[in-house]
């Protein structure tokens, strides 16, 4: 049975991050910290209910992304959640959400070459390189939440960094 | 990774973070959420303070088991507790800085083998190594001896003097046996050699 104490524990190593997270895709403080108070408590109520085996990491994350889906549906987006990209394909919400952010990023910051260099890699790298460089997460954390291998995860990482080194 | 990378992305990151405030109060919220869906769990009285109980037990037990190590002559070489009992001995030892207040340490030792060595002999062990301690002890006494002023108490003089006799009178004849033994030695030698000439 999960106690008070333990639920704290929790809070603490995972708030910043999951901030961050959201802070980063919503672009605007004050409504992170309300999607953030959101999450934390939908957590609370299942805390629980969490899967042992999956990671704290990768629940929490699955609450924040289906929370911020949930949020930007009940907007009604102006941008369509789905689009087609250069090659005519579908690409994922998750991805195009990410796209975005770091496109807006980009513009509000035009300073910085972070989120230019970003957006020009693959999204699967960008996502690795934002959670494990601007969020904070360990590569076995983003392995739990991706359902893959950590040597997986490394290597892609790796191979980011390099096409981010070649960009600059 | 290039450096120049490594800080745009650190930058970045640190723009990324909340606000400390709203980390606190959001964390008072939900703890006080989950008192609200749990309960608070009241821990027994003696939970707060256990670190305080332990602490103490250790303390006692450690007191008691040194003390009772110090003052037992029960408590002899080849027993647990004696590196215990030599180490609060090496302690005292250093506490004592005049020569009077060694000598009557010393004295104190001397007796504390003395009835050691009694506890060995009835067990038939280990007594010739009390038999050194006890000669060592001695020994640190003549050199303090001449250290002891003429105001000293007449008792510890006393004990000193007596002891030292003691250890002269035991010198003597271990000497006297000495040379007992090494003329018996030269003879037999003497005999040996004059079968070898015949």
């Amino acid at each position: 049975m999960a106690s008070r104490k333990d639920f704290e524990k929790f809070y603490n190593e995972h708030f910043d991050r999951i901030y961050r997270f959201v802070f980063f895709r919503c672009r605007d403080r004050e409504l992170a910290e309300d999607l953030v108070s959101e999450i934390f408590l939908k957590a609370l109520n299942h805390f629980a209910d969490f899967d042992e085996a999956r990671g704290k990491a990768a629940w929490l994350m699955t609450i924040a992304k289906n929370h911020l889906a949930n949020y930007w549906r009940d907007r009604k987006a102006t941008v369509s959640l789905t689009a087609v990209d250069e090659t005519g394909e579908e690409e994922e919400a998750e991805f195009l959400g990410l796209k975005q952010a770091l496109q807006a990023w980009q513009k509000a910051k035009d300073t910085s070459l972070v989120y230019e260099l970003l957006g020009k890699i693959e999204p699967i790298e960008a996502e690795i390189v934002t959670l494990h460089y601007l969020f904070g997460y360990s590569y076995l954390e983003i392995a739990e939440m991706r359902g893959v291998s950590e040597g997986a995860i490394k290597v892609a990482a790796h191979r980011a960094l390099k096409k981010l080194r070649k960009h600059l | 990774m290039n450096l120049l990378t490594k800080f745009n992305l650190w930058r970045e990151k640190q723009n990324l973070a909340p606000r400390s405030a709203f980390r606190r109060v959001l964390k008072k919220q939900l703890l006080f959420a989950w008192e609200g869906k749990y309960g608070v769990v009241k821990k027994p009285w003696f939970v707060h303070y256990a670190g305080a109980i332990a602490t103490g037990l250790v303390v006692v037990l450690t007191g008691t088991t040194g003390a009772y190590a110090y003052t037992s002559p029960q408590v002899t070489d080849g027993t647990l507790l004696y590196p215990v009992k030599r180490a609060i001995e090496k302690v005292e030892e250093k506490t004592k800085t005049t020569p009077e207040a060694k000598a009557a340490f010393y004295l104190k030792q001397i007796d504390r083998r003395e009835a050691e060595k009694a506890v060995l002999a009835g067990q038939q062990k280990r007594v010739k190594r009390v038999e050194v301690e006890i000669e060592k002890n001695e020994e640190s006494l003549s050199i303090v001896e001449r250290e002891i002023s003429t105001s000293t108490s007449p008792g510890i003089k006393a004990r000193v003097e007596e002891q030292l006799k003691k250890r002269k009178e035991r010198l003597e004849r271990r000497g006297w046996v000495l040379q007992k033994q090494k003329q018996e030695a030269v003879k037999s030698g003497q005999e040996t050699g004059s079968e070898d000439n015949h």
